[in-house]
Protein backbone atom coordinates (compact mmCIF):
# COMPACT_ATOMS: atom_id res chain seq x y z
CA UNK A 1 0.00 0.00 0.00
CA UNK A 2 1.27 3.51 -0.83
CA UNK A 3 2.25 6.00 1.76
CA UNK A 4 0.00 8.30 2.97
CA UNK A 5 0.62 11.80 4.37
CA UNK A 6 -1.87 14.39 4.40
CA UNK A 7 -1.22 18.12 5.24
CA UNK A 8 -4.71 19.31 7.28
CA UNK A 9 -6.29 22.02 8.69
CA UNK A 10 -7.77 21.25 12.14
CA UNK A 11 -10.47 23.18 11.97
CA UNK A 12 -11.55 22.33 8.21
CA UNK A 13 -14.47 20.46 6.96
CA UNK A 14 -12.79 18.49 4.27
CA UNK A 15 -9.64 17.84 6.34
CA UNK A 16 -12.16 15.63 8.97
CA UNK A 17 -13.83 14.19 6.23
CA UNK A 18 -10.34 13.02 4.29
CA UNK A 19 -9.37 11.68 7.86
CA UNK A 20 -12.72 9.82 8.36
CA UNK A 21 -12.52 8.23 4.86
CA UNK A 22 -8.97 6.75 5.47
CA UNK A 23 -10.54 5.59 9.13
CA UNK A 24 -13.32 4.37 7.79
CA UNK A 25 -11.08 2.48 5.14
CA UNK A 26 -8.80 1.28 7.10
CA UNK A 27 -6.18 3.20 5.48
CA UNK A 28 -2.97 3.97 7.92
CA UNK A 29 -1.86 7.66 7.42
CA UNK A 30 0.26 10.14 8.77
CA UNK A 31 -1.37 14.16 9.18
CA UNK A 32 -0.02 17.13 10.33
CA UNK A 33 -2.61 20.02 11.12
CA UNK A 34 -1.25 23.48 9.80
CA UNK A 35 -2.86 25.55 11.40
CA UNK A 36 -1.66 23.97 15.15
CA UNK A 37 1.73 25.15 14.06
CA UNK A 38 3.00 28.17 14.88
CA UNK A 39 6.51 30.47 14.02
CA UNK A 40 9.17 28.76 12.56
CA UNK A 41 7.70 24.92 12.53
CA UNK A 42 4.81 26.37 10.33
CA UNK A 43 6.92 28.34 8.18
CA UNK A 44 8.99 25.26 7.35
CA UNK A 45 6.04 22.71 6.61
CA UNK A 46 4.40 25.97 4.52
CA UNK A 47 7.17 25.53 2.18
CA UNK A 48 7.29 21.91 2.24
CA UNK A 49 3.51 22.26 1.22
CA UNK A 50 4.13 24.59 -1.37
CA UNK A 51 6.23 22.03 -3.16
CA UNK A 52 3.09 19.72 -4.09
CA UNK A 53 0.91 22.94 -3.87
CA UNK A 54 1.46 26.09 -4.64
CA UNK A 55 -2.04 27.61 -3.60
CA UNK A 56 -1.31 25.59 -0.43
CA UNK A 57 -4.60 25.22 0.46
CA UNK A 58 -5.89 21.83 2.74
CA UNK A 59 -6.01 18.85 2.41
CA UNK A 60 -3.05 18.53 -0.04
CA UNK A 61 -3.00 14.70 0.00
CA UNK A 62 0.26 12.73 -0.66
CA UNK A 63 -0.33 8.69 -2.01
CA UNK A 64 2.77 7.47 -2.96
CA UNK A 65 4.13 9.80 -5.88
CA UNK A 66 0.43 10.79 -6.26
CA UNK A 67 -0.67 14.81 -5.25
CA UNK A 68 -4.47 15.40 -4.54
CA UNK A 69 -5.86 18.71 -3.54
CA UNK A 70 -9.09 18.56 -1.38
CA UNK A 71 -11.50 15.78 -0.54
CA UNK A 72 -11.69 14.16 -4.32
CA UNK A 73 -12.90 11.11 -3.37
CA UNK A 74 -12.35 8.90 -6.75
CA UNK A 75 -8.87 10.15 -6.76
CA UNK A 76 -8.24 9.26 -3.87
CA UNK A 77 -10.06 5.32 -4.09
CA UNK A 78 -8.27 5.43 -7.32
CA UNK A 79 -4.55 6.60 -5.83
CA UNK A 80 -5.04 3.74 -3.26
CA UNK A 81 -6.34 0.69 -5.16
CA UNK A 82 -9.67 0.69 -3.29
CA UNK B 1 -22.00 31.45 21.32
CA UNK B 2 -23.51 28.40 20.35
CA UNK B 3 -23.12 26.99 16.69
CA UNK B 4 -26.97 26.66 16.76
CA UNK B 5 -27.46 30.05 17.87
CA UNK B 6 -25.12 31.44 15.14
CA UNK B 7 -27.02 29.10 12.27
CA UNK B 8 -29.88 30.61 13.44
CA UNK B 9 -28.41 34.14 13.07
CA UNK B 10 -27.06 33.46 10.00
CA UNK B 11 -30.02 32.04 8.28
CA UNK B 12 -32.27 34.89 8.43
CA UNK B 13 -29.43 37.49 7.46
CA UNK B 14 -28.06 35.09 4.38
CA UNK B 15 -31.05 33.05 2.94
CA UNK B 16 -33.01 36.47 2.05
CA UNK B 17 -29.95 36.94 -0.35
CA UNK B 18 -30.04 33.53 -2.12
CA UNK B 19 -27.19 31.83 0.48
CA UNK B 20 -28.93 28.63 1.62
CA UNK B 21 -27.10 26.60 4.53
CA UNK B 22 -25.98 22.87 3.44
CA UNK B 23 -29.31 20.84 3.66
CA UNK B 24 -26.40 18.29 5.64
CA UNK B 25 -27.23 19.92 9.09
CA UNK B 26 -24.46 17.86 10.86
CA UNK B 27 -21.92 19.28 8.36
CA UNK B 28 -23.26 23.21 8.70
CA UNK B 29 -23.40 23.05 12.48
CA UNK B 30 -19.43 21.19 12.40
CA UNK B 31 -18.60 24.20 10.03
CA UNK B 32 -20.21 26.92 12.58
CA UNK B 33 -18.35 25.40 15.62
CA UNK B 34 -15.12 25.91 13.94
CA UNK B 35 -15.48 29.70 13.18
CA UNK B 36 -16.25 30.10 16.69
CA UNK B 37 -13.32 28.45 17.07
CA UNK B 38 -11.13 31.01 15.18
CA UNK B 39 -13.40 33.39 16.47
CA UNK B 40 -11.87 32.54 19.68
CA UNK B 41 -8.48 31.91 18.49
CA UNK B 42 -8.03 35.29 16.36
CA UNK B 43 -10.81 37.40 17.29
CA UNK B 44 -12.51 37.17 13.90
CA UNK B 45 -14.61 34.51 12.07
CA UNK B 46 -11.63 33.37 9.50
CA UNK B 47 -12.91 30.26 7.00
CA UNK B 48 -11.82 27.23 8.68
CA UNK B 49 -11.66 25.77 5.60
CA UNK B 50 -8.95 28.06 4.95
CA UNK B 51 -5.34 28.63 6.80
CA UNK B 52 -5.57 32.04 8.77
CA UNK B 53 -2.51 34.53 9.09
CA UNK B 54 -3.84 35.41 12.28
CA UNK B 55 -4.12 39.36 11.58
CA UNK B 56 -7.53 40.64 10.23
CA UNK B 57 -6.11 43.08 7.51
CA UNK B 58 -4.46 39.84 5.63
CA UNK B 59 -7.49 37.72 5.94
CA UNK B 60 -10.13 40.44 5.17
CA UNK B 61 -10.50 38.54 2.13
CA UNK B 62 -11.97 35.00 4.20
CA UNK B 63 -13.99 36.52 6.83
CA UNK B 64 -16.66 34.33 6.51
CA UNK B 65 -18.92 34.68 4.48
CA UNK B 66 -15.73 35.00 2.56
CA UNK B 67 -15.16 37.13 -0.84
CA UNK B 68 -15.37 34.42 -2.76
CA UNK B 69 -18.46 33.10 -2.04
CA UNK B 70 -20.88 34.58 -4.53
CA UNK B 71 -18.52 33.83 -7.40
CA UNK B 72 -18.40 30.39 -6.32
CA UNK B 73 -22.16 29.69 -5.53
CA UNK B 74 -22.91 30.98 -8.95
CA UNK B 75 -20.39 28.77 -10.85
CA UNK B 76 -20.28 25.65 -8.61
CA UNK B 77 -23.90 25.76 -6.35
CA UNK B 78 -21.53 26.26 -2.96
CA UNK B 79 -19.39 28.15 -1.57
CA UNK B 80 -15.47 26.34 -0.80
CA UNK B 81 -17.09 24.77 2.39
CA UNK B 82 -19.68 23.42 0.98
CA UNK B 83 -21.35 26.03 4.02
CA UNK B 84 -23.57 28.22 2.03
CA UNK B 85 -24.73 26.89 -1.35
CA UNK B 86 -27.52 27.77 -3.68
CA UNK B 87 -31.34 26.24 -3.47
CA UNK B 88 -30.41 24.47 -6.49
CA UNK B 89 -27.35 22.27 -5.04
CA UNK B 90 -29.92 21.59 -1.76
CA UNK B 91 -32.06 20.07 -4.52
CA UNK B 92 -29.71 18.00 -6.25
CA UNK B 93 -30.28 19.35 -9.56
CA UNK B 94 -26.83 20.30 -9.85
CA UNK B 95 -24.02 18.08 -9.64
CA UNK B 96 -22.39 18.51 -6.09
CA UNK B 97 -18.67 18.53 -7.54
CA UNK B 98 -15.37 19.97 -5.88
CA UNK B 99 -15.11 23.60 -5.41
CA UNK B 100 -11.85 24.66 -5.81
CA UNK B 101 -9.88 27.36 -4.10
CA UNK B 102 -10.44 30.52 -5.73
CA UNK B 103 -8.61 32.87 -3.67
CA UNK B 104 -5.41 34.07 -5.51
CA UNK B 105 -1.96 32.76 -4.29
CA UNK B 106 -0.53 35.87 -3.45
CA UNK B 107 -3.19 36.94 -1.29
CA UNK B 108 -1.95 34.17 1.24
CA UNK B 109 0.29 35.25 3.90
CA UNK B 110 1.14 35.08 7.23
Amino acid sequence: MAKVKMYTLSTCSHCKATKKFMQDNKITFDFIDVDLLQGEARQTILEEVMQYNPNRSFPTILIGDRIIIGFKENDIREALGI
Amino acid sequence: MTAEELYDMMKKVQEPKGFFFNKDREWVLSILSDILINKERYGYMCCPCRLSSGFREKDADIICPCQYRAEDVHEYGSCYCNLYVSREWNEDKIKHQYVPERRPADKFSL
